[in-house]
């Protein structure tokens, strides 16, 4: 769905338009659950928290500001959720729920059992470990690597230099890298 | 190059590594350098762990029938959420009632507080006035008996009123002038027993000696309005006579009939 397109349709829904947020639900939703299921691993999970975005959306849509990108605005009470849902998993020192998902997933590789539990087990080492870099760090980490947006675009809409951006994603890919193979060693 | 310069370009080099866009040559280079360095291996296997699959390629992959679920739960997720506020709401509304009432009651409790604690305090005047009274009675009563207690006249007369005192007198045909005191003792002390008229005719009746000696005391009382029992009293009381000096009933009862006033 295009950015203009997008936020009229979020203007129109804060002036009341209900029939305006079914189609933004309509228009966004597998971005977002494709998005949640890089946090989570499990589609379920990924469909739960998209759910209680759109719920979120429709709650505070008043504080949403129609001059800027509802794109943004959304990812950021999206991955807000998303990143809430992977605390609650680092706070009870649990694995990340829905791990056994990827499998079912259809993206897991069939004719290498072996290589799909490698893979597996590094996605859930890795959402752990998410949990040890600093706030700016996982900000930085989680909107470009997870989420595959532009840095620069990272960078505008945090409000900081690009290069900032590339020495934080730098040091947080380092602290994880290294907080994997501790885990490996 | 040093090994930290190798992990210096491979770290920047790795998005470009991992979107694909570097030239085979350059690629082969840096897959060399991890395959020696244990932390840029770490690194690219994150980096292409999580770009892989393209966030494209994973959208197309979110199952339909998952797409298809999340409008009918947002929405009966909202409708919840809604009655349940509504629900909350109208229960406030169901208790709106509860803070005028409570304010009403606070100011009736108020208010009549007051006039309770105001009547309370009059009934206390007033009781205290009953009981002043009540005290005086009683004290006057005890007095009384204790007057009449040796005095026969006196008794019958405090405790029968003034018929049984005419009658006491009438029994006798004299009382003695002790007797008369207190017999004047025991009746109240502002009650009027001798008119003005009957003040002079009292003089004029009394046996001499006794005439002679209240003569001039009679004559200084304002006797306009009668004479009380205490005046009558503080004269007897005045008189230089022997207190068992006996006095005739007769003329007494003829005062007396004529005209006291109780």
């Amino acid at each position: 769905m295009e950015e203009r397109e997008l936020t009229a349709l979020a203007a129109a829904f804060q002036q009341g338009d209900a029939e305006a947020f079914r189609r933004l639900v309509e228009g966004m939703t597998r971005t977002l659950i494709a998005t949640a299921y890089r946090y989570t691993g499990d589609w379920e999970w990924a469909r739960d928290l998209t759910q209680e975005t759109w719920v979120k959306v429709h709650d505070r849509i008043r504080r949403y500001d129609p001059t800027r990108s509802f794109r943004a605005w959304l990812f950021t009470v999206h991955r807000n959720g998303c990143l809430s849902h992977l605390r609650r998993a680092w706070v009870r020192h649990e694995t990340v729920p829905g791990e056994d998902g990827i499998m079912a997933l259809g993206l897991a590789d069939q004719r290498d059992p072996l290589a799909d539990m490698e893979r597996r087990d590094l996605h859930r080492r890795l959402l752990l470990a998410l949990g040890a870099l600093s706030e700016s760090q996982r900000q930085v980490f989680v909107r470009v690597d997870l989420e595959g947006e532009d840095q620069q675009a990272v960078a505008r809409a945090l409000g900081i230099k690009h290069a900032t951006v590339r020495a934080t994603l730098h040091f947080a890919r380092k602290r994880l890298a290294g907080l994997l193979r501790e885990v490996e060693e | 190059m040093t090994k930290n310069n190798d992990c210096e370009v491979f770290q920047d080099r790795l998005d470009a590594l991992s979107g694909g866009k570097l030239p085979d040559k350059a690629v082969e280079q840096l897959r060399d350098h991890a395959r020696g360095c244990v932390e840029c291996a770490m690194l690219l296997e994150m980096h292409e762990h999580l770009a892989s699959p393209p966030l494209a390629d994973l959208e197309d992959a979110v199952p339909d029938e998952l797409v298809a679920s999340v409008w009918p739960r947002v929405e009966a997720a909202i409708a919840t959420r809604a009655s349940a506020r509504l629900r909350g709401s109208r229960g406030w509304h169901g208790w709106g009632w509860l803070v005028p009432a409570l304010a009403a009651a606070t100011l009736v409790l108020f208010v009549g507080s007051g006039l309770l604690f105001r009547e309370l305090v009059r009934l206390r005047q007033r009781e205290e006035v009953l009981v002043q009274r009540v005290a005086e009675q009683e004290r006057w009563l005890a007095e009384l008996e204790l007057r009449t207690a040796s005095d026969p006249v006196a008794r019958t007369a405090g405790l029968a009123g003034r018929a049984a005192w005419e009658r006491a007198l009438a029994r006798r045909t004299s009382v003695s002038v002790a007797e008369l005191a207190a017999m004047l003792r025991s009746l109240p002390a502002t009650a009027t027993i001798l008119g003005a008229a009957q003040a002079e005719e009292a003089a004029g009746s009394l046996p001499s000696w006794l005439a002679t000696a209240w003569r001039g005391p009679l004559a200084e009382l304002d006797s306009e309005d009668g004479i009380q029992a205490r005046e009558l009293l503080r004269l007897l009381e005045r008189l230089d006579v022997d207190p068992e000096r006996r006095v005739s009933t007769a003329r007494l009862l003829a005062l007396a009939r004529g005209a006291v006033r109780l």
